[in-house]
């Protein structure tokens, strides 16, 4: 049964009635601590407290680019569940453009919002439905600006590494190899640097890499890994280390190739005898014999052989019949090194302080 | 003193990226060398067109590792006697874990620094 202050109220005798009151008075004060009624005992102990709990304290400070919130939850409220809605704006009187947040619970909030300067307020509630008033924090709160430390590998600004990137062929000519070292030569690491720290980088050997490509390496913080762009080198966690144009395959077979010429003396197809080895690159291609004007289409080289010759241009003034072909080329160059200019950063942004490699 | 670190997370192929991953560690220094085989896919050089990859049997990782340790062997056994010969401590990197015979480590906050014997 509930009792409520007006029924001790109706008591006639004083005493009697004072010291009920004082009971009453006393109930109230440890249930409103412990968020239960034992004066009008319910099911659930959040039930009767809807009013609004006391004002919370709370903190908020700025730095590194995101703000933290500590909120203390007022002694009265122990034991109960209290929502907080935090709420930011620029101007003292929060008028206007008001950032709310959502409710929490909890009584820490980490907000990333680099470079804001904001002020904060907190109001509390039991039931998300009867809120105290507004708890204003006094002054501006700064969040400041992310670190270089903080920051994610790939984010380029104030980073640099001083990796070699190069380029080889394998013992067997088969392949290229792509090697990541310090200035101390090959199998030696590296520094790399961010913001103010420098740590040690392991040296590499990439093998099997297809000749006459490029590479960009980046470094994942265990593997290193070989892509052909920069931007696939560019997801957060890994650091762009270098990039390198692979050197071209030195062994090389050219292919055996002849035009067909019609009766006006046009080139009408190219013919591919054989298909050579080893091309890293197309061919470059003269008929012999008289005539002029005729060049070749697009070449299409399979795993190092050449397959076919679209037509190109069908020129004039050929003999009719087969001519044969005097090719030469097919091997990329490449270059060696790469990866290795001011700071060590191929296609990245960095700023040239005169160092040399 | 240069090995594979032992684990399956140092010795493994990458089944998304095709890589196999082979990460070699000095064990007295610290040092750190990757190997990394490309087991991908091949492409036309000139209309960069993909074909498949029919032939692996030419790469032999264990030979790749061996030849990469024998090199990484030398060039520790020149180091070590240098620092011997000239009295020059060697500054350890993380993994280091083994002191050689009438070595020494001392630390400095967090460093850790070996100490050859002087060779006369």
């Amino acid at each position: 049964m509930a009792i409520s202050r007006s029924q001790i109220n109706g008591i006639q005798d004083f005493k009697l009635r004072t010291i009920l009151l004082g009971m009453l008075d006393q109930h109230l004060v440890v249930g409103q601590a412990l968020g239960i009624n034992v004066l009008e005992p319910t099911n659930s102990p959040q039930q009767p407290a809807s009013a609004p709990p006391p004002l919370a304290s709370f903190v908020v400070s700025g730095a590194n680019g995101a703000f933290n919130a500590q909120i203390t939850n007022p002694a009265q409220s122990i034991n109960k569940t209290i929502y907080h809605e935090l709420s930011y704006c620029t101007v003292a009187s929060f008028v206007g453009s008001v950032t709310t947040l959502p409710v929490q619970t909890t009584t820490q909030l980490t907000l990333p919002a680099p470079g804001l300067t904001v002020i904060w307020r907190l109001r509390s509630s039991y039931d998300q439905t009867n809120w105290n008033a507004y708890h204003v924090q006094p002054g501006t709160v700064s969040s400041g600006l992310q670190s270089s430390a903080a920051s994610e590998n790939a984010v380029v600004l104030n980073q640099t590494n001083y990796a070699t990137v190069d380029s080889a062929s394998n013992v067997g000519g088969t392949s290229a190899i792509v090697r990541i070292y310090g200035k101390a030569g090959l199998n030696t690491q590296y520094p790399s640097v961010k913001g103010g720290v420098e740590s040690i980088q392991p040296s590499a050997t990439i093998i099997n890499v297809p000749f006459a490509t490029e590479q960009v390496v980046g470094h994942d913080g265990t593997d290193y890994v070989a892509r052909g762009t920069l931007p696939e080198v560019l997801m957060d966690g890994t650091t762009p280390i270098g990039a390198v144009s692979v050197v071209g395959s030195g062994m090389l077979t050219l292919p055996t190739v002849t035009v067909t010429v019609n009766g006006s003396g046009n080139v009408t197809a190219w013919n591919v005898v054989s298909g050579g080895n080893a091309l890293s690159d197309p061919v470059t291609m003269a008929i012999t014999g008289s005539g002029s004007g005729a060049t070749p289409g697009a070449q299409h080289i399979v795993a190092g052989v050449l397959i076919s010759i679209a037509n190109g241009t069908a020129g004039s003034g050929y003999t009719p019949g087969t001519q044969p072909v005097t090719v030469s080329g097919g091997m990329f160059g490449g270059s060696t090194g790469g990866g290795q200019s001011i700071g060590g950063n191929g296609g990245r942004l960095v700023v040239n302080d005169g160092t040399t490699n | 003193m240069w090995a594979v670190r032992p684990g399956p997370e140092h010795n493994f192929i990458d089944g998304r990226t095709h890589v196999h991953h082979v990460h070699l560690f000095n064990q007295v220094t610290g040092g750190e060398h990757n190997i990394d085989l490309l087991l991908g896919c091949p492409k036309c050089p000139s209309c960069q067109r993909p074909f498949a990859q029919s032939d692996l049997g030419g790469l032999d990782p264990a030979a790749e590792i061996n030849a990469a340790l024998e090199t990484l062997h030398a060039n520790h056994a020149a180091i070590m006697a240098y620092a011997g010969k000239h009295g020059t401590p060697i500054r350890l990197g993380p993994l280091a874990s083994i002191i050689p015979a009438g070595h020494k480590v001392t630390t400095h906050g967090a460093l850790k620094i070996l100490h050859a014997p002087r060779v006369k």
